[in-house]
């Protein structure tokens, strides 16, 4: 009789992230017909912090024999109870203190001998049942009492920040109740291979895609259909991550196998923080002296299996639990076995352990009613241990109850460093790149193929993608749109791991499709944070450049001048049309030295709705867009355009004719003589509806810009994200530096009762100010600052 | 009177394993109450003949038990009326044993037999042979349990998971059970139960507060006669049954409703089934979106709607995979249910199974969607939907079908891919992993 796979309650765990709030919310969502192209470069599995614990749990099926594990040599009365199947003292790895190691528990012998293995005697639990499944279900739920049917770890995961699918994982094709919460539960890692989601050609892309979108909206089949989409979606996921897992083969031994394997999720470095591995075949009723044997040699191969295929970087934070449902009965019985029996010896095993031997061996004379052992050491306070030393976990919160902390574990515990501070500010230097798409909510693109939800926080992996580094890089330049919201609403960019900081980097209205311009200082593994404020919403971003600390380019900011006017003689650019704009050596610009230019391209009456991407000349024509718009509509949006090798760029207009304007704001210098770009976790500097009223007619508005939000005296210019909303009517603004004359040119192009944003960058003029001026009708006017260039 | 289709076809699935479209609508022309009384009335066909792979002499047994599980894979898919099958099914999930522990394969098919011929006949008849099943004497250890020494395992799975359930007895119980069960041996020689008078423990044992030399029998027969005690296996089959059925935690009426019309019944099966599946509560939608499809009723529902076979399908090479093999339940307990069989290892599993079902047959040319690709978008669809059962999609199944179908086809020299990625796509629609 086999024991690990204990009925998990019978609700539905809805597994993280949004899906959940997606499922109650969407109704009738309709399937995008897009390309189905799912971009699985951007899952959400990412690196654990370097200083995160990370635990082992290897649970023993069937009640492990814990005396003939760790042999009491020096007790008679083992010796009398036990009879013929007592471990002989000779034949025991002695370890000191009248105890001994099973004969085949040699890797576990060598390790005890490291000080890497911790023994504990008399484990058990009050009025212990006599049953498999009611005491594996009483260790897998680890609860005081009562509460819900959810396990421990489980509960662990409920509450961990990382909703990663890859943060908790059994291996085995089913998840085991110790690692399932009241809504969220491990994965599972088939041992023989997952190489569903594997394949990266198109055609297996645009299958996992289609496969992937049944999560998209409710199935209509019930929140099991809704949950079988969801697992099958996760499968993907995984089966993508965890591939290089399965590059080369595993030991045959099944443990070895499943040991190893748990220790190349480990060294996959993608946030796996629990393991379950699993053992079967403990319950010894008969033959057990042979049958034990086995598998304690298994169980060895195991741990050296294991320990021998963990990188080092992982091993010296890694713990390895060892439990059991119950131990055997203190006698033989007649069949050459043990039956059923209560207190156990549980280990914890690794080089974060403080080796020994712990508890007490109960007595064999005194034993309880049904003739077993009487426990002297509550499990849970195991688990708590666990909890609060490797997982750094409110262990009274999971378990339900105060346990005591035992000191199994050497030193500091991992998981009491504080969590590293916010990342510096950094000044930065642009690398502008072709544009590249990193998220389409629309095709499943980075994202689950489902639009944003208001109240979820998404995070869109930037480094470590599409040729933007992991290292030195200080923000990223976006171009970000949001198409077909629900309500009228914001969208918020903001470093992953930071506090969502109350600003906005595009607002928009129902219906309307908006791009802007979105500079963002990038956060806690490689991510930014997006979120919608109201109602759902399709999100494209395309990254366009980063600001890095090692080479790049510095900000010549330039007195706005128009490069191009399709108004002026050659008439609007047809469907499919692409104009080049020559930049260097023009316009005030050199010939050589100009690494990307910032540019307000503005499309005026088009005829249909479209795109206009703006790109380097003689590159292909990338999957991404500049700015977005609809029929009979004006809209302008700040570019930074990397040059072609010829000092130019190329501009794609995707349907319909449309007119199309290019002002050049300024240039990016390759040599360093301009200014360095630093990003901030965006701060509102301005907003009307909260203080002044709206802006008047030809009114002039002077705003602080240095010495607040860390904003240095010394900026030359700072980069804002200004939105105006309801405006009475059509009008436009324009930013400058105070005290300086006021340019005849605009920011942001607005009609009555619309609302726009757009990123401005503003050199700063007298007193550390920038002067806003709006022509006509008064409007609310916000300003939120995302950096600045010294 | 009439009912209708969408009623029919949630019956089907879980009377059975599913119906085609023209076999939901022959059945729709009559009133649920006839529906099930031709299930009932259908379901006393003849029992099949021991299958010749059990006593193979030219294969290992393991190849034995390998061939055992895909006859029944087909038997299940072959049944005109599967309701036996399917009721089959639920006990060799709660009267368990394990071919990885019994090694046995012939022992095997023997419980298995005693099963088929009890299915649908009285609880008590079945609890009682199967106790003395070689099969289960060996798997719960009864084998050589004898006065001197007696082995509790089979005692006290009979009282808690079998019978009873956890909380309706003591410990004293068990080791009386167990006594009593003590010379309810396994003959070594002729691999048949022998009761060895010498080794049962003929001393006075109380149970359930009785004081008196019990037998083995005589436990069983006590637990279905006691007032007391045939109540509560009453509520144990009837909350059992219903979750196998409907879904897993019944609501406290319909639990003691089954329960009485049990007792009434005197354990027989069928009145009970026919009293569950007309009951109110069965069309609801907490039982029609309430089970997830366990292996075998994956394997069985699509073998039955796509005419597959073992064969082809070899559900015995992957159930291992998929987290259940027929013939080797992980526990005594058996299988557990619906979020059990959600995991992204087993659909993983299920997409490999997928696509090396699809190669199998296309190096034949027999692959099963190999006619679709000359068919419109929507046709190929629907075409494709009924052949592995699914009669009425949901709205989002059938337009990412067609959207992924539509996309495939656009896109360049990917004609191959077509065929492949129809058979993977279908096996995970969710419609086909609901029971």
């Amino acid at each position: 009789m086999l024991a690990c796979d204990i009925e998990t309650k019978d609700a539905f765990a809805l597994l993280s992230r949004r899906r959940f709030l997606q499922g109650l919310g969407a109704t009738g969502a309709g399937i995008a017909l897009g390309g189905l192209t799912g971009d699985l470069q951007a899952f959400a599995n990412t690196p654990l912090p370097a200083r995160d614990g990370i635990l082992v749990v290897l649970l023993l099926g069937g009640g492990n024999d814990g005396i003939n594990t760790v042999v009491p040599v020096s007790n008679g009365a083992y010796y009398s109870a036990r009879r013929n199947l007592a471990i002989p003292a000779s034949a025991a790895l002695g370890i000191g203190q009248g105890f001994g190691l099973h004969p085949k528990l040699t890797y576990l012998k060598s390790l005890y001998d490291e000080g890497h293995v911790a023994l504990i005697n008399g484990v058990g639990y009050p009025n212990p049942s006599l049953s498999h499944f009611d005491s594996m279900a009483t260790w897998m739920r680890g609860q005081a009492n009562g509460g819900t049917f959810s396990g421990w770890l489980g509960r662990w995961l409920d509450g961990a920040p990382d909703t990663s699918p890859l943060h908790m994982v059994n291996i085995g094709v089913n998840v085991p109740l110790h690692l399932s919460g009241d809504v969220r539960a491990g994965s599972s890692i088939a041992p023989w291979g997952m190489s569903f989601g594997a394949e990266t050609d198109d055609a297996h892309t645009r299958l996992y895609g289609a496969i992937r979108s049944f999560s998209a909206a409710p199935t209509g089949l019930g929140p099991w259909g809704d949950a079988v989409a969801r697992v099958q979606r996760d499968a993907i996921e995984i089966g993508h991550d965890v591939a290089p897992s399965f590059a080369t083969k595993l030991p045959d031994n099944d443990t070895a196998r499943d040991m190893a394997l748990a220790a190349r999720m480990i060294n996959l470095d993608l946030g796996v923080r629990v393991v379950g591995v699993n053992m079967d075949g403990f319950d010894a009723h008969r033959g057990e002296l042979a049958e034990h044997a086995v598998l304690m040699a298994d169980l060895d191969a195991g741990l050296s299996a294991f320990f021998a295929t963990l990188q080092p970087r992982f091993a010296n934070r890694t713990t390895i639990l060892v439990i059991s449902e119950f131990g055997r009965t203190p006698a033989a019985n007649d069949s050459g076995g043990t039956d059923h029996g209560t207190a156990n010896t549980t280990m914890l095993i690794g080089p974060p352990v403080a080796g020994g031997l712990y508890g007490q061996l109960p007595s064999f004379s005194d034993l309880d009613q049904n003739r077993r052992f009487k426990a002297n050491l509550d499990f849970r306070s195991i688990y708590a241990t666990v909890l609060e030393k490797v997982l750094g976990a409110d262990s009274r919160q999971i378990l339900g109850g105060t346990y005591e902390i035992l000191p199994l574990l050497s030193g500091a515990a991992l998981s009491d460093v504080p969590p590293p501070p916010p990342l510096p500010i950094v000044p930065g230097r642009l690398i502008a790149v072709t544009p590249q798409r990193r998220l389409d909510t629309r095709d499943g693109n980075g994202s689950p193929q489902s639009p944003y939800h208001a109240g979820i926080e998404e995070t869109v992996r930037v480094l470590g993608v599409g040729g933007v580094p992991t290292q030195d890089v200080t923000a990223v330049v976006m171009n970000v749109t949001v198409t077909e919201p629900t309500e009228a609403g914001f969208v918020t960019v903001w470093p992953t791991g930071e506090v969502k900081p109350n600003a906005s980097s595009l607002n928009f209205v129902p219906g309307q499709t908006v791009p802007n311009l979105v500079v963002s200082k990038v956060g806690a593994n490689g991510r930014v944070s997006l979120a919608v404020s109201d109602g759902r919403a399709d999100m494209i971003a395309d990254v366009v450049g980063y600001f890095s600390k090692s080479g790049g380019a510095t900000l010549v900011p330039m007195i706005p001048v128009r490069v191009r006017d399709t108004r002026n003689g050659e008439g609007p650019v047809g469907p499919g049309g692409i104009i080049n704009v020559q930049m260097t050596g023009t316009a005030g610009l050199p010939a050589s030295g100009v690494n990307a230019v910032v540019l307000n391209v503005t499309v005026t009456r088009p005829t249909e709705a479209g795109f206009v991407t703006v790109w380097p000349s003689g590159e292909a024509l990338p999957n991404a867009s500049s700015l977005n718009f609809v029929p009979g509509l004006t809209v302008p949006n700040l570019v930074i355009a990397k040059l072609g090798s010829n000092g130019a760029v190329s501009i794609f207009n995707s349907g319909g004719t449309s007119d199309i304007i290019v002002d050049l704001l300024g240039w990016f210098d390759a040599s360093g003589s301009g200014a360095a770009a630093s990003a901030v976790s965006p701060a509102r500097l301005m907003d009307t509806r909260d203080t002044m009223g709206k802006v008047g007619p030809d009114s002039v508005t002077q705003l602080r810009v240095t010495g607040v939000a860390g904003v240095p005296a010394n900026a030359n210019a700072v980069m804002l994200n200004m939105t105006v909303t309801g405006p009475t009517t059509g009008s436009y603004l324009t930013v400058w530096p105070a005290g300086q004359p006021q340019p005849n040119t605009s920011n942001l192009n607005f009609e009555a009762g619309r609302t726009v944003p757009n990123h401005v960058i503003a050199t700063v003029g007298q007193g550390g100010e920038i002067s806003i001026y709006n022509k006509a009708g008064s409007t609310h006017v916000i300003v939120d600052l995302v950096g600045w260039y010294v | 009177m009439t009912t209708t289709t969408t009623d029919v076809a949630h019956l089907m699935r879980r009377a059975g394993f599913g119906g085609t479209a023209a076999q939901i609508a022959a059945l729709s022309s009559l009133d649920l109450p006839q529906i099930v009384d031709q299930l009932l009335n259908d379901a006393g066909l003849a029992q099949p003949a021991r299958p010749g792979v059990v006593t193979d002499a030219s294969i290992p047994d393991w190849e034995r038990w390998r061939g055992l599980g895909n006859w029944w894979f087909d038997a299940m898919a072959d049944a005109l009326v599967p309701l036996v099958e399917k009721t089959l099914l639920f006990w060799h999930g709660h009267l368990t044993a394990a071919y990885g522990k019994v090694a046995d394969t012939e022992a095997m098919w023997k419980m298995h037999a005693v099963q088929r011929a009890n299915a649908l006949g009285n609880i008590r008849v079945m609890a009682q042979a199967c106790a003395l099943e070689p099969a289960m004497l060996r798997y719960l250890d009864n084998a050589d349990s004898v006065a001197s020494s007696p082995n509790q395992n089979f005692a006290r799975e009979l009282l808690e998971l079998f019978l009873l359930g956890v909380g309706n007895y003591d410990e004293t119980d068990v080791e009386s059970c167990a006594r009593a069960w003590t010379g309810y041996n396994l003959d070594d020689d002729t691999n048949l139960h022998v009761y060895r008078a010498a080794h049962h423990d003929n001393g006075q044992k109380t149970f359930m507060g009785i004081t008196k030399n019990w037998s083995g029998p005589e436990i069983i027969d006590f637990l279905f006669t006691d007032p007391t005690q045939r109540s509560k296996v009453a509520r144990h089959f009837a909350t059992k049954l219903w979750s196998f059925f409907a879904h897993p935690n019944p609501p406290a009426a319909v639990v003691s409703d089954l329960a009485n019309v049990m007792l009434a019944a005197n354990f027989e099966m069928k009145p009970v089934l026919r009293a569950l599946f007309l009951r109110p509560e069965f069309l609801l939608p907490a039982a029609k979106q309430g089970l997830v499809r366990s292996p075998i009723e994956f394997f069985v529902g699509v073998m039955k709607a796509s005419g597959l076979r073992s064969g082809d399908a070899q559900p015995m090479q992957f159930s291992d995979g998929f987290g259940q093999e027929p013939f080797n339940p992980p526990n005594v307990s058996g299988w557990r249910q619906n979020k059990y069989w959600l995991s992204s290892g087993a659909a993983g599993q299920k997409s490999s199974w997928a696509q090396d079902l699809h190669w199998r047959l296309h190096e034949q040319g027999r692959d099963i969607f190999r006619d679709l690709n000359v068919l419109p978008v929507g046709q190929a669809v629907d075409t494709a939907l009924a052949r592995v059962g699914i009669t009425e999609p949901s709205a989002v199944s059938r337009a990412s079908f067609i959207n992924w179908l539509t996309a495939q086809r656009a896109a360049p020299y990917q004609g191959w891919f077509e065929n492949f990625g129809l058979t993977v796509f279908v096996m995970l629609l969710p419609e086909l992993q609901l029971a």
